[in-house]
């Protein structure tokens, strides 16, 4: 684990020093008309809060820290201090939790800033996960003491069981630069460099047998440790009625964990399960972007603007040997050392907006972009596993890393009309062309008309209706296309011949023929001055109309109720229901040999229905001659997952999965009771109550023998009931003017 | 077509030394907004507003945007109310209150394309050198709908209500209801906004998005799916929203749908990737479905580098 205090203490020092910087060299300045007063405002808060939590549950403390019933100090600040020209603002928020950010800018207007941003944020995954793992938070993973392995899981003898809290703790620093100049200030320069450090425990998979019927993994605790280091420079020209910009950006990710090593919990198999495994993690990598981007205003009612973007992204770690025994060791059988990764992007964009009539405006568009993936292709022999030297280099199962690579040609034209007064009809046309590298597909076409309308004739209704239609059409699907491409001239003469990776009949559903439908409308009602009624609707449906098997269609559609009910200047209501569904139907075949494959007995389609409903309601008063502040909100959302089954004769009939369930309610209670100008104090209370039910985890325990096959590491510990209160004062910085 | 680009970039880049015209501002016809200002002229002076308008005036000064507009511009030439108002003489001088309200660009009352033609006099450039021809210019939306300058409502930036997300869940109300969801990014806690991935100003990128793809929008923060990988999964070098929901999700990782059947929309290969996973499969707790089902074994699933990883299992 890194240690990441010198990049709190230094940044902390910086942000701290910056003030006594502004006001070092600054005389005070005498009154003058043309100048901005001397001033502080804002708000500094600090308080106390407590939690109580039934249970201890990451959802609740996902991304605040908060697992356990527990106080913690309350402490906000946003302030803006002036003198003259110049400034300084601090903006501080939830300094008493861990997700706490401190964000601080310098400047003089018109001229220059520094600023200065620190951030950190939790990201709690599981708090009841288990391993019986030695050696976790480290690289190495191995089967303690008294642990025994077994054929399958139901067989291991676990011994001792260790909890483990799954958590990433992120740690962001930005520090930066900006100046203008110039005659007349038209141009900036900006520098800011970023910085993210990213440490913790994860679950990640981890694979020993690889063949029919053999498969065993494990679930293991993944150390993090990660940093990310960003330069973001921009020069720009901001004239009057012509702008320009060039951005340099630089990424550069460091992974501190090349590899993490694990033991098995089964028993070794010659051939198929190995003793131990190696998995790689994410390697290193840098990008690089430069872009230049324009807008020239061609006349008061014409724009064109441009952008032209350049980027690499590189990868050259070394790889790893092809497995852990003797026989994949030896690097020789490598076929190049290096990863030797590269795509290069190029991205090109021309936006002319026109209005030629008064009432008549015009957008034309091109975009392009496409990747130029320059990875070296070499064929790789195929180790199943780490262990195992007799399974290894088959040549018949060697594969050829494909870098894929993709191009995208858009053209867009949208017409805006005014029909009369407050309304205007919109009606667009596109046309993309999307070719692909090692693809089933090399192209598609998708041509998309739309409209629509928009009103606000009558003052006391706003309304829109809007619609599209899209047909994507591809130039022919080729599921040989990426196996061929991939598997050795030994291999598809041989024992591959007639192979392929998915079933003939399937379209896979990001390149398969597809009838793109939307329609929507959305109205807001003003019936009186009190009283706003909203409504929307949005459907949208993709029908893949060649699909033989894969998913046939994708619907989604949603309808929101919203009332705003401002009875008196004091008291206001606002209530709000969303309704969601989506519907889909995927279509399969189970299968396990050439003849099966054809076999439409063997026919199986899944139904997934997803409902979502979110209720929401807020009411505000001010009270004892708007003294006093009350706000009471409340949030429910319930979402509902049904997923049925049918199958063919040949198959056992289907059951229907059990339900997915998410469920949440939140009650917040606000107020405020202004003292004086300067001082207000308050209470707030939160409560909330989740549940979830998820059939991936429900029953069963982490680090068990409950699952055959894989050992997993973490069950459901969403569950909770939170109740949080909080006393605070806020003092109000108020210079008079 | 490096040489295009080559050549493109250097045009641009001549166009940086071309003569340009003053930044400060634009010039406006305000009789075009309101033809009653047809006969007006700046006052250049704001001693009379505050006469009507002192609450208005003392809460806006104490805004940033009115420390930086007297810093900048200072308090004459234009006076600063006349910058957004237009010129006040025939306002100052009316005497009728139907007529003095009708003499003054009140922003209650004139079109979304004059509100945002006002704004732009100084805004058009940085992010919001795109505004025209956006999808949000386009459909009529005004600067006034999302910000407000008079007062401080907002810790930043001066949103018409106490945050970016608020402003944007006026109109993209599912968006709304969609992070509520269980599997969210961190914007219901204060740790993220829209404005992490869109520019609702106008941008490049689709969607009005920030970066010219999905994919370099969300590696943005995800360096460690970047890549590139020796051995790429193809979908996820094209469009992380293939799989994922990044507005919200009741399925594990902000994805589309449960595994396996997310991963089951694309691969039905002989044996278990072609496997009915059904009730009975999961009472029967088979690896495929319970726990992170596929990712189980194919935890390489955004791609792997390890020389035997091409099933991204290593």
């Amino acid at each position: 684990m890194i240690d990441k205090s010198w990049v709190i203490k230094s940044m902390l020092i910086c942000l701290l020093a910056l003030p006594v910087c502004a006001y070092a060299d600054e005389p005070t300045p005498a009154p003058d008309n043309t100048k901005n007063e001397d001033s502080v405002d804002g708000q500094i808060t600090i308080g106390g809060s407590g939690v109580h939590l039934n249970t201890r549950s990451s959802k609740f403390g996902e991304y605040n820290g908060l697992l356990d019933s527990t106080g913690f100090f309350v402490g906000d600040a946003d302030l803006l201090i002036h003198s003259d020209s110049k400034y300084f603002s601090l903006l501080a928020e939830d300094i008493g939790l861990e997700n706490r950010t401190i964000n601080m800018e310098l400047g003089e207007y018109g001229d220059y800033k520094f600023f200065a941003e620190l951030d950190q944020q939790p990201h709690y995954l599981s708090t009841t996960s288990k391993s019986y793992f030695d050696g976790i938070g480290g690289t190495v993973l191995t089967n303690p003491t008294g642990f025994a392995t077994g054929a399958n899981a139901a067989g291991v003898t676990f011994g001792k069981i260790n909890d483990v809290d799954l958590k990433l703790d992120s740690v962001n620093g930005t520090l930066g630069f900006a100046r203008t100049f110039g005659e007349d200030k038209e141009k900036e320069f900006k520098f800011t460099f970023h910085r993210n450090e990213r440490n913790g425990i994860q679950s990640l998979g981890g694979t020993f047998g690889t063949t029919g019927g053999n498969t065993r993994s494990v679930v293991i605790p993944e150390l993090v440790d990660q940093v990310t280091n960003e330069i973001r420079t921009s020069l720009a020209f901001n004239g009057q009625d012509k702008q320009f910009q060039l951005d340099y950006f630089f990424s550069s990710y460091n992974n501190k964990v090349k590899s993490i090593t694990f033991d098995s919990p089964y028993t070794p198999v010659a051939g198929t399960i190995a003793a131990k495994g190696l998995i790689s993690r994410a390697p290193d990598n840098q990008y690089h972007k430069l872009s230049l981007s324009s807008g020239w205003k061609l006349s008061p009612t014409t724009r064109l603007s441009s952008i032209v973007e350049y980027g690499v992204s590189k990868q050259d770690t070394n790889l790893l040997a092809f497995s852990l025994d003797a026989a994949g060791s030896d690097r020789s059988l490598l076929p190049r050392q290096t990863a030797g990764a590269e795509i290069q992007t190029v991205h090109v964009n021309l936006n002319l907006t026109a209005k030629p009539f008064k009432k008549l405006g015009v957008n034309l568009k091109y975009r392009h972009y496409e990747t130029i993936n320059e990875t070296e292709q070499s064929e790789f022999l195929y180790f199943r596993n780490d262990t195992n030297a007799a399974v290894g280099a088959a040549t018949n199962r060697a594969l050829t890393n494909l870098p894929y690579d993709y191009k995208q040609d858009q053209a867009t034209l949208d017409l805006n009309y005014s029909l009369f007064k407050g309304t205007q009809l919109k009606l667009g046309f596109e046309s993309e062309l999307y070719q692909r590298d090692f693809r089933e597909v090399e192209a598609t076409v998708e041509n998309t008309v739309q409209t629509r309308l928009k009103s606000s004739y009558f003052s006391f209704v706003d309304m829109s209706f809007w619609g599209s239609y899209a047909n994507r059409v591809a130039d022919s699907y080729d599921p040989t296309r990426p196996f061929t491409a991939r598997h050795s001239d030994a291999c598809l003469l041989g024992a591959c011949a007639g192979s392929f990776d998915s079933n003939p009949d399937l379209r896979r559903v990001d390149v398969a023929n597809r009838h793109r439908s939307k329609f929507g409308s959305a109205f807001t009602f003003f019936p009186t001055d009190k009283l706003i009624v909203g409504m929307n609707y949005n459907f949208l449906e993709d029908d893949f109309v060649n699909s033989t098997r894969g998913v046939q269609f994708d619907k989604n559609q949603d309808v929101t109720l919203d009332l705003s009910y401002t009875p008196t200047q004091t008291t206001s209501y606002t209530a709000y229901y969303t309704f969601n569904r989506r519907q889909a139907q995927q279509d399969n075949r189970s299968f396990s040999n050439a003849a099966q494959a054809q076999d439409t007995s063997r026919d199986w389609r899944a139904d997934h229905d997803d409902l979502s409903n979110t209720v929401g309601f807020e009411v505000k008063r001010k009270a004892m001659d708007k003294k006093l502040d009350l706000t009471a909100n409340y949030v429910y959302t319930k979402s509902l997952t049904h997923i049925t089954f049918a199958t063919g004769s040949a198959l056992a009939a289907g059951v229907d999965a059990p339900d997915l369930l998410t469920e949440r309610h939140r009650l917040g209670l606000t107020g405020k009771y202004t003292v004086n100008p300067n001082l207000t104090i308050g209470l707030n209370y939160l409560y909330e109550n989740y549940r979830t039910k998820d059939f991936s985890t429900i029953g069963i325990s982490a680090s068990s023998g409950e699952v055959a096959q894989s050992i997993l590491l973490s069950a459901i510990d969403r569950n909770y009931e939170a109740q949080v209160g909080m006393l605070f004062a806020v003092y109000t910085f108020n210079t008079p003017q | 077509m490096l040489k295009v680009l080559l050549n493109v970039f250097l045009l641009v880049l001549f166009s940086f030394l071309l003569p340009t015209e003053s930044p400060a501002f634009k010039q406006i016809d305000w009789a075009s907004i309101n033809p009653s200002l047809k006969s007006a002229i700046p006052v250049n002076d704001t001693t009379e507003c505050l006469d009507c308008h002192d609450d208005y005036i003392e809460s806006f000064e104490k805004t940033k945007h009115a420390k930086a507009y007297r810093a900048i511009f200072g308090w004459s030439t234009p006076a600063s109310c006349e910058a957004c108002h237009g010129p006040l003489s025939n306002h100052l001088k009316e005497k009728d209150l139907d007529k003095k309200l009708d003499s003054v660009v009140s922003f209650k009352n004139i079109s979304p394309e004059a509100k945002n033609s006002i704004c732009m006099q100084c805004h058009e450039k940085g992010q919001s050198r795109n505004w025209m021809g956006s999808t949000h210019e386009s459909a009529g939306v005004s600067c006034t709908n999302c910000h407000y300058v008079m007062t401080k409502r907002s810790k930043s930036k001066l949103f018409i209500k106490g945050d970016s997300i608020k402003v944007c869940f006026q109109c993209h109300r599912d968006k709304r209801a969609k992070m509520e969801r269980a599997s969210h990014m961190p914007l219901r806690e204060g740790k993220m906004s829209c404005t992490g991935c869109h520019n609702p100003h106008g941008s490049f990128g689709p969607n009005l998005l920030q970066k010219a793809t999905v994919n370099e929008t969300c590696s943005d923060c995800h360096q460690d799916k970047r890549g590139p990988m020796l051995w790429e999964h193809a979908p996820v070098r094209e469009n992380c929203s293939t799989c994922h929901d990044p507005h919200g999700s009741n399925f594990q990782s902000m994805l589309k749908r449960k595994p396996p059947y997310l991963c089951q929309q694309c691969h039905m290969d002989s044996f278990h990737p072609s496997s009915v996973y059904d009730g009975t499969q999961i009472n029967a707790r088979e690896a495929e479905i319970v726990g992170k089902s596929c990712i189980n074994c194919h935890s390489m699933i955004h791609g792997s580098n390890h020389p035997s990883g091409a099933r991204f299992q290593r």
